[in-house]
């Protein structure tokens, strides 16, 4: 306990050495699903949760400690550092992989993959990974740290290798998320300015023409962009996400995407120092570019995986357009913007990886019980699995933006934020910029859609296929872990003020500025000290429960009628089945007809003669036709020509070093 | 404090028990217009009485949520009523929990609530309405989002209460082209939210051809009655925010009297009947649009609000 209160980043570092101990314990009995799944797991989620705690604390009382490590390359240890942006993203990493662990604990089956003990090690690994991201010092640990996290995930993610179309997934994820850290690699270059200094200390101090800090800050957003999944680097995420088991999509979405926002912010507002206001145009347009791209996909999915993949897509674009505008405003010298539309981000992460862990787990629980991921295939499983259904809903109307729930709370910020664009003093980007919040509500609008498909189609109808009827609730332990986040989206709901206090001093060390600190009223959120905006979400609980209990009552007092079963109305026909329902295709049919010039579409259609008619409709992205295949094909056409010099002949090996040889002394020569 | 509590109540009130009344003059003038008699101005309030006695009949396959989501519907326009002036113009309780990001969202509250009742019994036409009213809803939100961002650049506030003050205190500005433009884009976005013509027919008893109110198809009894009850509400609190915030910001009650409060009841009913007759008009003078046509009606209205945005940088 002392170590807690001398030395958190200690704790901390311990804590997670405890997450890689453990894995490594996963070894010990590997193919034993209650040592290594049960047992384990649950342990690992004991100790996500004193992380969260930890981080918590640190949080709260803003320390910033360092510690140099003795491994590492001979000039450069690890460093590390634990200061209130790290404290932000670890809580985020603690909180939600307890959630997540305990889920997990209950989740691994036998004979699903790989052995349980080695499902331990690597997602142990992940879990540590990315905290050792958030604490790195030096662009050397970080990217040890950055590359062990996209390796152990890969492996979590072609968990099921025997499938060829996971082990396609998992090499696209693997090849984007390299590319990404090529250019993450370019921007510590870059930095370094010079010195040849890579911890991030000398970076602070680096002192970069403005042409060098913004091909830094544009190479480090491509990189973690590239992770983050902002359009068109966004093509590994439908992908891979679907491919792996249940909780290592929710921590792949909910937490390890948080690590691009957190690369992203310590790039721009603590090692390059001071941005520059137009930097943040590029990420604000790619964001609500993103938001909006992964709404509209979202809406015409099938694979509900698949479908939560896309809207983890907007919700990054979301998080990315709140980080522009930070920077544009930052740049501008409108601190207290800059303070808010940073917290705002910095929310919505949290919200997100509570909401999407949430609903990707519930799609786990679905899996295990219907083995089925095909929206067209559910229906009605609010009837077998009232837990799963239950819990999901709340992470549903989250995700949605509804209030009195946490989503709703960010996507307000972010609009306040918005608000402040008219006093940008660059006259049509002033006027440009609230278009963007026309966009933010237009994705968050879609979101809603999307939720009403997701969940309407899955729990609620007539179940779409005999075989669902035998689908059971999911286990003790998948309900805890479930029910840990689904309180968390309620308490990010309900206590803003709280969670802003806190966020706030991740903000003000970075902008300098402070968001209003009034704590006369707890229960009403009031972040600008300058305008008159308020939202009061226990207020409005408590009031709408009162009007809630008042009509039910009353109308319970008045209505003296029977209620009565029957059939739905069929209007008259009389022979419904449950395979006439609208189907997930049909329930996005509007978006796709609205939208039709984003996507590819290939259908199939029967013909009045067909003896057994078949429709058949694919959706692909049309980045992937423009952009992917003819650079896949560049890439191969170079590798081609390449070959030309392997002869596979030891002379011609020889002739070459021998050629090799003579130029270099030449070169040397004229030199 | 007690008057507070009062004028709260009364607002609550006013707006549960004159929103009917809304829907069935709107509907008697409008058969007038098209040279029939039409049904009294209180059927309305029949239906509902009606509706109350009779029998509830819910679908085998539906949950919880088909039958809490009348609950929903109703009760999302009531609170919506304790945050925006209604008849007073000196803020209530409540007014500070929510702005108008808030009041908007609310109302998508009981929307998507509605949304996912129709998909739960089964029924084949329920999910066709619920994904074409989404759809109306997803369209209308980026305009509903310009118009208030546009309103809030000159108040300095999202909250309804502070918005209007700057309203009243200002109307030289009235007249301005971005005030007539905005007025003009937010007509439009609640015909389209209320589901009226052109956007949707509300009489119109077609299901394939139903937006709004094939959602309720499979309600009856209570279930129906508080359904229709809460569209009565939401077309009544968007009009208000229309004119009590937007349009006409006059004719609230000011000081804290019974006596004025009491007042502004006929007053704001009257600035909803003048409402209404632009509405008759337009209901009566416009066609339904085709489903895919409506992208285009919303279309024009953002361009409208962008307008209103880009002239009040030009204006100022």
């Amino acid at each position: 306990m002392a170590i807690f209160v001398s030395s958190p980043l200690s704790a901390c570092i311990a804590l997670l050495a405890g997450w890689v101990l453990l894995g490594a314990c996963g070894l010990l009995r590997p193919r034993s699903i209650r040592f290594a799944g049960r047992a384990l797991f649950t342990v690992g989620a004991l100790i996500g949760a004193a992380l969260g705690a930890l981080s918590a604390w640190s949080l709260w009382t803003g320390v910033t400690e360092q510690i140099v490590l003795p491994f590492g390359l001979p000039d450069l240890p690890f460093h590390l550092r634990l200061d209130t942006l790290a404290s932000g993203f670890l809580l985020l990493l603690g909180t939600t992989s307890a959630g997540i662990s305990l889920y997990s604990a209950g989740y691994f089956r036998q004979g699903e993959g790989a052995a349980p003990g080695l499902l331990c090690l690597q997602y142990h690994l992940f879990l540590a990974s990315m905290g050792f991201v958030l604490i790195a010092d030096d662009a050397y640990s970080f990217m040890v740290a950055w590359e062990s996290m996209a390796i152990s995930s890969y492996f979590l993610v072609t968990t099921q290798h025997r499938l060829e179309e996971i082990r396609r997934a998992g090499f696209l994820y693997l090849l984007i998320a390299h590319v990404g850290a090529i250019s993450i690699l370019l921007a510590f270059g870059v930095m370094q300015g010079g010195s040849w200094q890579f911890t991030f200390e000398a970076m602070r101090s680096a002192h970069l023409s403005p042409a060098w800090a913004a091909i830094a800050f544009l190479l480090a957003l491509a990189g973690f962009g590239a992770k983050a999944g902002l359009v068109p680097l966004h093509i590994w995420l439908p992908e891979a996400h679907p491919a792996a088991p249940s909780p290592v999509s929710a921590l792949m979405s909910g937490v390890m995407l948080k690590t691009a926002v957190y690369g992203i912010i310590r790039v721009t507002f603590d090692l390059l120092g001071a941005p520059v206001w137009w930097w943040g145009l590029v990420p604000l347009a790619a964001g609500l570019a993103t938001a909006f791209y992964g709404a509209v996909f979202a809406a015409v999915q099938t694979d509900m995986k698949r479908l939560l993949a896309y809207s983890s897509i907007e919700n990054m674009g979301l998080v990315f357009t709140g980080l522009g505008l930070a920077i544009v405003f930052f740049g501008t010298g409108m601190h207290l913007a800059a303070a808010l539309a940073l917290a705002a981000t910095l929310y919505h992460s949290l919200n997100h990886a509570f909401m999407k862990s949430l609903l990707f787990l519930g799609t786990g629980s679905v899996l295990h019980a219907t083995g089925e991921r095909n929206l067209g295939r559910l229906g009605g499983l609010i009837h077998r699995m009232p837990w799963v259904a239950w819990l999901s809903l709340v992470g549903a109307l989250a995700i949605a933006g509804l209030p009195p729930l946490n989503g709703f709370v960010s996507e307000w910020l972010l609009l306040q934020s918005f608000l402040f664009a008219d006093q940008i003093p660059h006259a049509f980007v002033s006027m440009l910029i609230p278009m963007g919040a026309a966009l933010v509500a237009l994705a968050a609008a879609l979101a809603g859609y999307v939720m009403v498909k997701f969940f309407g189609v899955i729990f609620l109808g007539q179940p779409r296929e005999s075989a669902l009827s035998r689908a059971h609730d999911c286990g003790r332990l998948e309900r805890l872990g479930l029910t840990w986040l689904a309180l968390g989206c309620v308490a990010l709901g309900l206590a803003p003020v709280q969670v802003l206090a806190a966020l706030n001093r991740v903000t003000a060390t970075l902008t300098g500025a402070s968001l209003a600190h009034q704590t006369a009223h707890w229960w009403l959120l009031a972040p600008v000290p300058t305008r008159e905006v308020s939202y009061g979400p226990l207020v409005f609980l408590t009031a709408s429960a009162l009007v809630v209990a008042l009509t039910v009552t009353i109308v319970r007092l008045v209505y003296h009628r029977r209620v009565r079963h029957g059939p739905a109305w069929d209007c008259g026909f009389g022979r419904l089945t449950a395979r006439m329902q609208d189907t997930a295709e049909g329930f996005g049919q509007p978006i796709r007809n609205l939208f039709q010039s984003f996507f590819r579409i290939e259908r199939e259609l029967p013909t009045p003669f067909d003896r057994a008619p078949r429709y058949r409709i694919a959706i692909t992205d049309r980045i992937w036709r423009s952009l992917y295949e003819p650079l896949g094909g560049i890439v191969q056409r170079l590798a081609d020509a390449a070959a030309v010099l392997q002869q596979g002949r030891i002379a011609a090996y020889l002739l070459y070093s021998f050629v090799t040889l003579v130029v270099l002394l030449a070169l040397a020569l004229v030199l | 404090m007690l008057h507070r509590i009062l004028a709260n109540v009364l607002q609550v009130l006013t707006v549960l028990v004159l929103s009917p009344l809304i829907g069935g003059v709107l509907n008697r003038l409008k058969e007038i217009v098209q040279a029939k008699r039409g049904p009294s101005v209180l059927q309305p309030y029949r239906d509902l009485w009606k509706l109350f006695h009779k029998d509830e009949v819910v679908s085998e396959d539906s949950s919880w949520i088909f039958r809490a989501a009348p609950y929903v519907v109703f009760i999302a326009p009531l609170f919506v009523t304790l945050l925006i002036p209604v008849l007073t113009a000196y803020p209530l309780f409540l007014a500070f929990m929510a702005d108008m990001v808030g009041v908007g969202f609310i109302l998508a509250l009981g929307g998507f609530f509605a949304a996912l009742a129709a998909v739960d019994p089964g029924n084949p036409y329920g999910p066709m309405g619920a994904s074409r009213t989404r759809m109306v809803g997803f369209l209308a939100e980026p305009v509903f989002v310009i118009v208030f961002f546009t309103v809030s650049f000159v108040a300095g506030s999202t909250i309804p209460y502070v918005v209007q003050q700057q309203w009243v205190l200002s109307p030289a500005s009235f007249l301005a082209p971005p005030h007539i433009l905005l007025v003009a884009a937010f007509l439009m976005l609640i015909l389209a939210d209320a589901g009226r013509i052109p956007v949707d027919s509300p009489t119109g008893h077609f299901e394939l051809a139903m937006i709004e109110e094939s959602k309720a198809l499979e309600y009856s009894g209570r279930g129906a009655a508080l359904v229709k009850w809460g569209g009565h509400m939401k077309l009544m609190v968007l009009m208000c925010v229309f004119l009590n915030v937007l349009v006409t910001p006059w004719g609230l009650a000011t000081v804290q009297r019974l006596r004025d409060t009491l007042l502004a009841i006929p007053l704001v009913a009257l600035k909803i009947l003048i409402l209404i007759l632009v509405l008759v008009v337009i209901e009566s003078s416009l066609a339904k649009l085709r489903l895919f046509r409506i992208t285009e009606f919303l279309g024009a209205a953002f361009i409208t609000c962008v307008a209103a945005m880009i002239s009040r940088v030009f204006i100022s």
